[in-house]
């Protein structure tokens, strides 16, 4: 049993460097890659998802720690994909075309990475197309759209007809500010969030579901 | 004004200024607009057509400041509606634009705004007198999208006769906002000379010029339309975690985009309407709080104090959900402070919800602070009409005022409320204990059976409507291409 009480000390202290040299040294050692990612990662993660619900914790603590976590899953991707092990699951977001505000879905992707996702983030102003080819490219598990103005917001309607059409059996979830689960039930989304700490659980659900 | 709230010195203004022309040159800013990164490049500024960020000089950003108007002209239908934003005094409006959200007056029930609300939203502030102008709040989301906007502005002329404000999100639409009401001022030459309305037109923070606003805001300044250069940097989020870095990046953003305008128009009537915000840290939001009125003092410091140009603020805003103390506290705070600092636009009456939903009494309620508010600025003279000594010579120890006629001249000067309660406790249970609220709904409805603004003249209506349809297929067409 690895010793990995340091490493989750470093990522709830969002220490990326500190994380990064930990994971390496870890590997080096021959500790087996799995309990590494388990019990030094996702495990630190949860206690800041925790302390980030009980409000001892907010976004910016939240985005360090998903950042640190970044850096230890860029050296422990390759590996556990040899063994065969996968991520959370494959997102792909954006904000939809005409909108270019992404803060709010730029927090989402930093949190889902965070919680162990693979995330590609398309930016803003993103077109249907765009969406179609990177759902298809990276296999993608789950679709996530934002939209801050009330008239954009009207496109991710659009974009969930043209997934219909293609016949592409993805599941989708909806946030921004106008936003509400009405909408989202209205244009057919699988899953709507108010928030970018849901939206985390909500896409779990949707991609074990 | 007697007094004014400042709060950075001039070597502080001067900081900001240098940093921010250092940001200019060194960082760059984004323009996702070819047309903007075009006009840059021809007028000398470094731009990488890739990233599509440019790098603007000091030299650019002197020339602009040089050629910006120091005052801005708010024409309106009628014409005693007219004014000057010249930095000296504040001009409340409503908040918007194209809010999506209302609370029904009848039910109180929070649902999503339609085209009739922005009726009546219009015609309340066309009536209520310290609505200076009216921005158009409401969203029409019964209509589509891609003509909710035109068909909000063209419902916002016909019924107020006050200057309005909107916005538009690409070149199209501000063409065809241009005509209408090029139509109804009487021509092209005389809407530069007393433009109808006024637009707002948003950069992203951190500094990315968005392209559909950028191209109508070249469109807007051709035209001589003023153009209230938005952003809403929050600190932590889209700006550094202090309110200096965030004045940094508002300040920055506001100057590159001066710069394309006064390069595409020069001369163009500008407005600084940077309204940096408070967050929310758990969800990443914009909120009313403190920081928010910290800023709305730096911005009027650097816009009126540095670089003598109209400035808005942001004053009866509200995170609260409904009116409640909440609200109060957070309306009467922010509206006091911009008072105290002359924003030339002040917008914000009618607000919940961080201008995600906006109320009928809410603008009643809000009128009624920022005549308060407004009344607490005013200027009054010490002189020996005002210190009366005659008058109490007259009146004498143990005597009273009211018989003389020096109180009948003055006394109208002192506040009178409009609709808060200044009675006793039994007229109040007389009149049936209502809360402020309840008070305001029944305003509400007075001025809404009672006032009917001034309409567009019927053969000039006529050409609207037809501008209006041509743009309405016109819209549709391009948003199924």
């Amino acid at each position: 049993m690895l010793d990995l009480a340091e490493m989750r000390n470093a990522v709830i202290k969002g220490a990326r460097n500190d994380v990064k040299g930990l994971v390496e040294k870890a590997v080096v050692e021959g500790g087996d890659v799995s309990e590494i990612l388990k019990e030094g990662l996702t495990t630190a993660i949860d206690i800041v998802g925790d302390k980030f619900e009980k409000g001892e914790y907010f976004l910016p603590e939240l985005i360090m720690s998903a950042a640190a976590v970044k850096e230890g899953l860029k050296i422990l991707r390759p590996l556990l994909a040899k063994d065969g092990i996968k991520s959370s699951g494959v997102v792909v977001l954006g904000t939809v075309s005409g909108d270019i505000h992404d803060i709010g879905k730029t927090i989402v992707g930093a949190m889902l990475e965070g919680a162990g996702f693979s995330v590609i983030d398309l930016g803003a102003d993103v077109e249907t197309d765009r969406f179609i080819e990177a759902i298809r490219q990276n296999n993608a598990d789950l679709l996530g759209m934002s939209a801050l103005l009330t008239t954009t917001m009207e496109n991710m309607r659009d974009v969930i007809g043209a997934l219909k059409k293609v016949g592409l059996n993805i599941k989708t979830m909806v946030g921004g500010a106008p936003l509400t689960e009405q909408f989202a039930n209205e244009i057919g989304a699988d899953g709507y969030a108010p928030n970018a700490a849901s939206a985390v659980r909500k896409a779990s659900e949707l991609v074990k579901g | 004004m007697k007094a004014r709230l400042t709060w950075f010195s001039d070597d502080e203004m001067a900081r900001i200024h240098e940093a921010s022309l250092k940001v200019l040159a060194n960082v760059g800013v984004r323009a996702d607009s070819k047309k903007a990164l075009d006009i840059l490049k021809a007028n000398g500024a470094k731009v990488n057509y890739d990233t599509k960020i440019a790098f603007i000089s000091r030299d650019l950003v002197e020339e602009a400041l040089k050629v910006m108007p120091k005052t801005v002209v708010y024409g309106a239908r009628n014409p005693k509606y007219d004014y000057i934003l010249d930095k000296r005094k504040a001009h409340f409006t409503a908040c918007g634009y194209d809010i999506p959200y209302i609370i029904d007056l009848e039910t109180g029930e929070r649902r999503r705004s339609r085209n009739e609300d922005l009726v009546r939203m219009v015609r309340i502030a066309d009536y209520l007198d310290n609505y200076d102008e009216v921005w158009v709040e409401g969203a029409s989301s019964d209509l589509p999208a891609p003509i909710q906007r035109i068909t909000s502005f063209v419902t916002a002329l016909r019924n107020t006769e006050k200057h309005i404000s909107h916005e538009a999100l690409d070149a199209d639409e501000a063409k065809f906002m241009i005509e209408i009401a090029a139509t109804i001022v009487g021509g092209r030459k005389e809407l530069k000379k007393r433009p109808l309305f006024s637009v707002e037109q948003s950069v992203v923070s951190p500094l990315k010029l968005d392209e559909g606003p950028v191209e109508a805001a070249m469109e807007f300044g051709a035209a001589g339309i003023p153009i209230l250069i938005v952003g809403m940097p929050v600190p932590g989020t889209t700006a550094p975690a202090t309110i200096t870095g965030t004045m940094l990046i508002a300040n920055t953003e506001w100057l590159a985009q001066l710069v394309v305008l006064q390069l595409a128009n020069p001369g163009a009537p500008v407005i600084y309407a940077q309204i940096p915000c408070g967050g929310n840290y758990s969800t990443g939001a914009v909120i009313e709080s403190p920081e928010s009125l910290l800023f709305r003092v730096g911005v009027a410091d650097m816009a009126h104090r540095y670089y003598d140009v109209p400035c808005m603020g942001y004053g009866a805003n509200t995170s609260a959900k409904l009116l409640d103390i909440q609200a109060g506290n957070e309306k009467g705070q922010s509206l006091l402070v911009c008072a105290l600092v002359a924003s030339d636009v002040l917008p914000g009456g009618g607000e919940l919800d961080d201008a995600l939903c906006y109320s009928l009494e809410a603008m009643v309620i809000d009128n009624e602070i920022a005549g308060e508010v407004f009344r607490f600025v005013e200027n009054f003279e010490v002189n020996d009409d005002t210190l009366a000594l005659d008058v109490i010579r007259e009146v004498g120890p143990g005597g009273h005022f009211l018989e003389q006629q020096h109180t009948l001249e003055n006394y109208k000067n002192m506040w009178r409320a409009t609709i808060s309660d200044k009675g006793t406790f039994a007229s109040w249970k007389e009149n049936g204990s209502k809360p402020l609220d309840n008070v305001a709904a029944e305003k509400v409805r007075e001025i809404l059976a009672t006032h009917k603004p001034q309409p567009i003249p019927e053969d000039v209506d006529k050409e609207v409507s037809k501008i209006y349809e041509k743009a309405k297929s016109g819209l549709l067409r391009k948003a199924e291409a």
